[in-house]
């Protein structure tokens, strides 16, 4: 179960990844050397990825703040989808896209440091069964 | 004025501005988002930048004052060089986008350095609170 763990670290640092490169390719979409197809595309991608946190949190046992902190950045990576759909109506709330990017940058550091020390730290042993001979 | 008390004086300096510099990256960000959301774009039909350029120069000496209290509050090695390091990443911050032309793709890592600047940030007024506490409190005599 311990490889669990590996792949709980090995999602939330591809995430963290994902992320950083996802602000890139904004960048490239403001600058003029990307289009922003590429940067909506990939934003639905990488906004699914926390799911498999909150699914590998369980197996992985990462304990309760590690769950709650990957729902957390599951919320905020679907919300950060939701913000643009609003630039016609409420551009205000649309303006809070680049606000929110940085919560879900900051989710995705404490969620990437969790898993790394989760991944150092050995599965605590599961409780077994009394031994036959001895008893 | 004792030496104690200076030092404590430059620390809460230091505390307060690191986290009005964390608020204004706030504000900051959120002017880009009005920006990239407004019709016409981050640069209006007639050449006028957006006002996120616009609030950048008028919070940016907010950085090299926070050197200045860091080297004034005598502040451990590594936050007066990451007080140094959020001086550079701003002024790369401020240049990246003059490179749009030239390099788009350097100019594209404005948003990526934007990462950067937050981050530090953070940690510098995150822990500006431990460096005050570390100074004892001296009589007001």
């Amino acid at each position: 179960m311990q490889l669990v763990r590996y792949l709980y670290a090995a999602v939330a640092v591809g995430f963290l990844a994902g992320v950083a490169y996802q602000v890139f390719l904004a960048g490239m979409a403001v600058f003029g050397a990307g289009q922003w197809a590429n940067h909506v595309d990939f934003g639905y991608l990488v906004a699914a990825v926390p799911l498999l946190l909150v699914i590998l949190a369980w197996p992985a046992r990462a304990g309760r703040s590690t769950l709650i902190l990957s729902v957390v950045t599951l919320l905020v990576a679907q919300v950060q989808t939701f913000l643009p759909a609003f630039r016609e109506d409420l551009p205000v709330v649309a303006a809070l896209h680049p606000v929110n990017a940085m919560l879900v940058f900051g989710c995705a550091v404490l969620v990437a440091r969790r898993g790394i020390a989760l991944a150092r730290q050995p599965l605590p042993a599961a409780p077994t069964a009394p031994d036959p001979v001895r008893a | 004025m004792s030496s104690d008390r200076t030092l404590r004086l430059a620390r809460l300096a230091f505390l307060v501005l690191a986290w009005a510099f964390v608020a204004c990256l706030a504000v900051q960000l959120f002017l880009v988002g009005l920006d990239v959301f407004r019709p016409d774009g981050l640069k209006a039909a007639d050449g006028t930048p957006g006002v996120h350029r616009e609030f950048a120069y008028l919070y940016g000496w907010i950085a090299p004052g926070l050197v200045l209290l860091a080297v004034a509050g005598r502040l451990r090695r590594d936050r007066l060089l990451l007080t140094m390091a959020l001086l550079v990443l701003f002024a790369v911050q401020t240049y990246l986008p003059t490179l749009a032309d030239r390099a788009p793709l350097l100019a594209a890592l404005h948003a990526v350095n934007a990462l950067a600047v937050v981050t530090v940030a953070v940690t510098l007024a995150l822990g500006a609170r431990d460096q005050v506490r570390l100074v004892p409190r001296t009589g007001g005599s």
